[in-house]
């Protein structure tokens, strides 16, 4: 018996050993995002929409909205859970698609709501190391590059509250993981790798419509399964696997996205306070009837919902930046963590001082301008090569820094092609692009010395994580809300055209 | 063709030098000598005369080196940047300064808006309301020694500002208040 349970014990203790790295990212990740995620105790920015729709999952009321709403189903399905809020009367909620201060019942809680949003977005980075050590195979870089996901507060404080983005992100480093593993496992590319794939591209989808840049994957996964006939030019072939693979990949993300849309069609059994949302006399027919789940129920109520987001993103304005107040930005000033938006803030006098909580997103600029000289170096690479000539040192490397820079590349141009006014938080799912893309290119630059493990280089990269991290741990008042003074945030306002505004 | 030594890991370790450098210096708070004590106090209501009843708010002591404290239009020290309040302040200094040579000084008091100026509690010059940025011209004669000066400053609305300078009346040089010479010394 205690032969088994020593055996046992070791097992684990062996267990832990290899892994460790991935635990101790898994703790941080979850110190940083997890630790008093229900402050501040009031919502902020999108919040304000989020919360209003994920009740009406709960309460059973139809609604529609411009983003898909499988985020919002997991907010509901978390606050139905945890409860947080179980005396207190939400109704005003389900009256209003904005919450205002004024329906916010006092004691409101918002642990439940957030708490997808944190929570995968701290397990995100077990996604992140898992791509980076497949790719590089050394758990060491993938494990101080990892701290990116952590350390970067514009990714904190948008993952740290009821909004979409950290759901979102967690699925697009699930889609990246999946590719990367079928990739890298070293057998045939099998029919059902691309089902796989398509599965979880439509669970991003269904949370934010503009996951759809990871579709690429599947290009890049074509490629990778016919690279000897692309070679070869075996084009029948080719136009043979292509007739396959395109509804293999597809008709599970059509699947999710239907599924998901059938959910949230089949839950809205009510219409409140006169709120029909432009849908079709037929659907709301079918509502009063009580049949949403029924198939023909979803075919109307899709259909609505689809049109309803399109005419909602019509409606949306452009950006102007001459207007008092806006908070968009131009895409390509995104780069340099260009404009910042101050969520809330709170002003309070402790000892005759003005002290000021804000919460504003804002780039951890050490990973945000590394990550913009990343992609600068992995473009003169892939030119050098494929206009100079050149060969390439690493080959494999080389093609995953090609993947890499492709996604960030046709998200901003895709991006560019948008004229509705874009936020800041909009570059998020690029920057985790040229995270990737960063770690990837300083492995190829200095992959002869991670190899002799050369102590110079080792020493840097330390330094360079723990700069990472000690400028987050500057800017953190931002993220966090900790109260600064005007001299404090004066030391922070380190660039201009970040726009921060002080609150006097 | 010989290449030149290239060693990435020192390169790297330059630029993160750079960088570190860069950021210290960048969030280093600004120093300056502190010759005077400048008590800049938020009044609850709107201010409109430098001798009206105060209804203070909140107050707080910048130390400056030099009494050039209008910049950009605004209550501004030219290293420490804005040290007042958005609007309705008054501010306060109360400071020695040693008269080296006895003789006539000419005192050059401009302000955005009102201020109050005396030496040895005796009133030399003032202007009470509201103004744009203007310099009045203040005479006294000052026997060498110890003395002490005060200068009530308030800040309406809109632009704002506030410089004191000196000059010994026969040379006409000016220096700014903080700035020592051979005539006085803060």
């Amino acid at each position: 018996m205690s032969n088994k349970f020593q055996h046992l014990a070791l097992n684990i203790y062996a267990l832990m050993l290899k892994n460790i790295y991935p635990i101790i990212l898994l703790i941080c990740s979850f110190g940083i995002y997890f630790t008093h995620y229900g402050t501040p105790g009031a919502m902020f920015w999108d919040e304000n929409y989020h919360v209003a729709s994920a009740q009406k999952h709960i309460d059973g009321v139809m609604y529609m909205e411009p983003h898909p709403p499988l985020g919002k189903m997991m907010m509901g399905l978390a606050e139905a859970v945890l409860d947080p809020n179980a005396n207190i009367d939400k109704q005003k909620f389900n009256h209003t698609d904005h919450i205002e201060g004024s329906d916010t019942p006092a004691g409101m809680k918002y642990t439940g709501y957030r708490w997808p949003s944190v929570v995968l977005m701290a397990f995100s980075v077990l996604f992140f190391y898992g791509i980076l050590h497949r790719i590089t195979q050394h758990q060491l870089v993938a494990f101080l590059f990892s701290s990116f996901i952590i350390f970067d507060n514009a990714l904190v404080i948008q993952a740290r509250a009821a909004m979409l983005e950290g759901i979102q992100l967690f699925f697009v480093l699930a889609e990246l993981y999946c590719f990367v593993c079928v990739v890298t496992r070293g057998t045939p590319i099998r029919l059902k790798d691309y089902a796989l794939l398509g599965l979880v591209i439509g669970l991003g989808i269904s949370v934010k419509v503009t996951s759809a840049i990871e579709l690429l994957l599947f290009v890049m996964l074509f490629g990778v399964d016919q690279w000897k006939n692309i070679q070869n030019h075996n084009y029948r072939k080719l136009a043979q696997r292509l007739i396959i693979t395109i509804p293999i990949g597809v008709i599970p993300i059509i699947l999710v996205f239907m599924s998901v849309f059938y959910i949230h069609i089949g839950m809205g059994t009510k219409v409140i306070a006169g709120k029909t949302y432009k849908a079709s006399p037929e659907y709301l027919q079918a509502i009063q009837r009580g049949d949403t789940w029924s198939p023909s129920t979803f075919v109307v109520g899709l259909r609505d919902n689809l049109k309803y987001m399109s005419e909602y993103a019509d409606g949306v304005p452009r950006l102007d930046e001459s207007k008092p107040g806006e908070n968009g930005s131009f895409a390509m000033d995104w780069l340099l963590g260009k404009k910042t938006i101050s969520y809330r803030w709170d002003k309070d006098t402790v000892n005759g001082q003005v002290e000021v909580r804000y919460m504003n997103i804002v780039a951890n600029p050490i990973i945000w301008f590394s990550v913009l000289g990343g992609i600068v170096l992995s473009l003169g690479l892939i030119m050098s090569k494929f206009i100079y000539g050149h060969k390439e040192k690493y080959t494999p490397l080389f093609y995953w820094i090609c993947a890499f820079t492709s996604l960030y590349m046709f998200y901003m141009i895709a991006i560019l092609q948008i004229e509705r006014v874009m936020y800041l938080y909009h570059y998020l799912v690029p920057l985790v692009f040229g995270m990737l893309n960063l770690a990837l290119v300083f492995s190829y630059i200095y992959r002869e010395d991670i190899l002799s493990n050369n102590k110079h280089m080792w020493i840097n990269l330390s330094l360079y994580i723990t700069l990472v991290i000690a400028v987050f741990a500057f800017f953190s008042p931002f993220t966090y809300g900790f109260p600064m003074t005007e001299n404090q945030f004066d030391m922070r306002n380190w660039f201009s055209f970040w726009k921060l505004e002080v609150v006097k | 063709m010989k290449t030149i030594p290239f060693n990435k890991n020192t390169v790297f370790s330059i630029l993160l030098a750079i960088i570190v450098v860069a950021i210290i210096h960048r969030i280093t708070p600004p120093y300056v000598e502190d010759v005077f004590d400048v008590v800049v106090s938020k009044n609850r209501t709107t201010i409109t005369d430098i001798h009206q009843a105060r209804d203070i708010e909140t107050s707080k002591v910048v130390k400056v080196d030099r009494l050039n404290l209008e910049e950009k239009s605004r209550f501004r020290h030219p290293k420490l940047g804005d040290i007042g309040y958005s609007n309705d302040f008054f501010v306060d200094i109360d400071s020695t300064f040693l008269v080296k040579k006895a003789g006539d000084y000419v005192f050059y008091l401009g302000s955005d808006d009102g201020f109050s100026f005396s030496i040895d509690g005796k009133k030399i010059c003032e202007w009470t309301h509201e103004r744009p940025f203007t310099t009045d011209v203040c005479r006294v004669n000052l026997t060498a020694g110890q003395h002490n000066f005060k200068v009530a400053h308030y800040q309406g609305y809109g632009n704002a500002g506030f410089v004191m300078k000196y000059a010994f009346a026969a040379h006409r040089k000016q220096y700014l208040a903080g700035e020592n010479s051979r005539y006085l010394e803060f």
